[in-house]
């Protein structure tokens, strides 16, 4: 008798321990690539997500509570989405930074919208993601028709340039961005000489970019990531070609003009441009946080990433609960926020009022913008 | 444009054709489909690419780029020949007497750990490969061919030239062909056959490294994703080229190169894998076997 007491009292106080144990901390999901050809951006996201987590945590954490990253692996792809989302549900998360892929947004954010969890995107461009009527998708990055018909307004009106190549690599993003960018340029008088798509992942363009080089164009816009996009700079390079290369935001990295080395000279690349932020207070603290932590400069997405972070954490110190309902809530009604890169408000179908845009060139082996704050 | 189309494609045909040689070596002598042969030439582009960026950056050799190159070629051929013998030894010799279905999933399973492996001890980065040729280019007819292209081709062509001599003409060449005919009887007749199939993994491990260095130059970097692509494309080209047969995966890789090149060029480039496989699918319809296939089923 005494012994079954004392086996359901250890049984209630470990039972006790583990629920008390599970609800110590807040958990924060992350989602995005980190395995497959995008491991390297994932990886640089994350680490912007646990740094604003750390020093959340460093301030004493909130609601009493510590905060906890949960990163999830999407891959890259549809399916892994949909894995790493419900993965993250299970585990409790009151709140998602990610993905960055659109192919993934759209699966993962599903999945959420059934539990009502909040999920910020730090990347994903595809207009449709906010037009699907969920209420828990949020967007700090430009939108696909937005990005689009500025490149075509940029090559037409101030390149002033008529024959457009456009390729793209296939994925939900890239060929968006063709497409869009191809019916600017037509729209306004524009022709549209090739429109086609390349592998991702392959290492060999010269057959497509033979072909363009015999059709002659003034411009070669390109839709997708910069590890295809530097390939093709430079083999189009050594073929001799002398258009202007104009492409989007998911190839604007540094390592796009290592791969491309000579071949990138000259090339426009539109983005959200952290050069256009470099002087604001609370970029310079982020920078400077960021080095100290890994002793390595944040890229883009690490930037937008912990920018997420920090509005999600904010969110949920302003809903003062971790009802993710009460927490979407709060996120809406922010105005003027202070984020890391500027004002953050949200419209009533989660993108924010004002992505920053600015168009780069590469000079000297370096972006240099060219023109800041695009409208 | 057509000419330079073809040269483009038969550039990739001989990466395509040294990979597809050393697969269907492999598959010869031990009935393996060595998937993680990809994988060797991912370490092979690793290694190279080490060796190349501590050579050009610190300036041994005085800066000859062709020392640089011999040299790293050396260095490469040996890394991935270890490579390529540690998964022999571990992952295909223990289950040599098994089922041909254990050894296949043996086969993918070294290609995911080694590619796993990759991401966490090198990084998920890109690896900038400095260029090692002699710059510039030269016309054919019209056609532009760069020295780094032309010197892919040399140093393919001499590999595979060196390899078909062995094979014909050494005594070892032809008890490596004897094991490939019948282990049983190879090993009857006093031939160590697991040295001879070590052998094999050896000098095709070898030529995948030095393929590695080559296109990580050609292609100016290196991933751990490009063993993958490059094995899926060589295995595609041993199928073509008959399983088992040197002479037929040559010849299936430069198909590949060239149909890729040309479907890509001419027809459409965002359907050019579609109409490769679809091309591939009609030539085996009507040729079971690849293009100089043996009929395999009757000796196993």
């Amino acid at each position: 008798m005494w012994n079954k007491a004392l086996i359901f009292s250890f049984l209630a106080v470990f039972i006790f321990a583990v629920s008390a144990s599970a609800q110590s901390t807040i958990k924060i999901g992350f989602g995005g690539p980190l395995s497959g050809p995008q491991t390297e951006i994932g990886k640089k996201a994350l680490s912007g997500v646990q740094l604003a987590v750390a020093e959340a945590n460093a301030k004493g954490g909130i609601l009493g509570k510590k905060l906890e990253v949960i990163p999830a692996d999407d891959e890259g792809k549809s399916e892994g989405a949909v894995n790493a989302a419900n993965s993250l549900i299970k585990k409790e998360v009151v709140g998602v930074v990610g993905h960055w892929n659109s192919a993934c947004s759209f699966p993962a954010s599903e999945v959420y919208a059934e539990k009502n969890i909040a999920m910020i995107t730090y990347a994903s461009t595809n207009p449709k993601l906010t037009e699907r009527g969920l209420k828990n998708i949020f967007r700090t990055y430009g939108r696909d028709d937005e990005h689009g018909r500025i490149n075509g307004e940029f090559i037409v009106n101030t390149l002033k340039k008529k024959s457009v190549a456009i390729l793209h690599d296939k994925g939900a993003y890239g060929k968006m961005m063709a497409e869009i960018t191809g019916q600017t340029v037509k729209k306004l008088g524009g022709e549209v000489v090739i429109f086609d798509g390349i592998t991702s992942g392959e290492k060999d363009f010269r057959a497509i970019l033979t072909k363009i080089k015999s059709l002659n164009p003034e411009v070669l816009f390109y839709g997708g990531y910069y590890s295809d996009f530097g390939l093709i700079l430079k083999q189009a390079g050594e073929l001799g070609a002398k258009w202007n290369f104009v492409s989007v935001g998911g190839t604007y990295d540094p390592e796009l003009i290592k791969i491309a080395g000579e071949g990138a000279e000259g090339a426009f690349i539109q983005a959200i441009s952290l050069d256009a932020v470099k002087d604001q207070p609370s970029f310079k603290r982020f920078l400077q946080a960021f080095n100290d932590k890994y002793k390595t400069d944040p890229d883009l997405w690490a930037a937008i990433a912990y920018e997420n972070a920090d509005i999600l954490i904010s969110g949920i110190k302003k809903a003062g609960s971790t009802d993710s309902k009460k927490i979407i809530d709060a996120i809406k009604s922010f105005k003027d926020y202070q984020g890391t890169l500027g004002p953050v408000t949200f419209n009533e179908k989660g993108d924010i009022m004002a992505p920053l845009l600015s168009m780069f060139q590469v000079q000297h082996g370096k972006f240099v913008p060219y023109i800041s704050g695009l409208k | 444009m057509f000419l330079q189309q073809v040269i483009n494609g038969v550039i990739l045909g001989f990466i395509y054709s040294t990979l597809a040689m050393g697969m269907t070596m492999v598959f010869g002598i031990t009935q393996v489909i060595h998937f993680s042969h990809g994988e060797v030439f991912m370490i092979g582009s690793f290694v190279g690419v080490g060796a190349a960026v501590l050579f050009t950056e610190s300036g041994y050799f005085g800066g000859n780029i062709l020392l640089i190159l011999v040299v790293t070629l050396a260095l490469a051929m040996m890394g991935a020949a270890l490579l390529g013998l540690l998964v022999d030894r571990t992952c295909y010799r223990p289950i040599r007497r098994s089922p041909r279905i254990n050894s296949l999933v043996s086969a993918i399973g070294s290609s995911i750990f080694i590619q796993q492996a990759a991401i966490l001890t090198l990084g998920s980065k890109f690896r900038i490969f400095p260029f090692l040729f002699p710059k510039g280019q030269f016309n054919i007819l019209g056609s532009m061919v760069s020295y780094a292209q032309l010197s892919i081709v040399i140093v393919s062509l001499f590999l595979m030239i060196i390899f078909s001599i062995f094979l014909k003409y050494t005594r070892m060449g032809k008890a490596l062909q004897t094991v490939a005919e019948n282990q049983k009887i190879a090993g009857l007749l006093g031939i160590n056959v697991n040295k001879f199939i070590a052998l094999t993994f050896l000098i095709v491990s070898a030529m995948a490294g030095a393929t590695g260095v080559l296109t990580g130059s050609y292609y100016g970097s290196v991933d751990f994703f490009v063993g993958f692509m490059a094995g899926l494309k060589a295995f595609t080209s041993m199928i073509l080229g008959g399983v088992g047969n040197v002479t037929g995966a040559v010849l299936g890789g430069l198909v590949i190169g060239v149909a890729e090149t040309l479907i890509g060029g001419y027809i459409s480039n965002d359907n050019k894998d579609i109409l490769v496989f679809l091309l591939l699918i009609i030539i085996l319809v009507f040729r079971p076997t690849g293009l100089l296939g043996e009929r395999i089923a009757e000796r196993t």
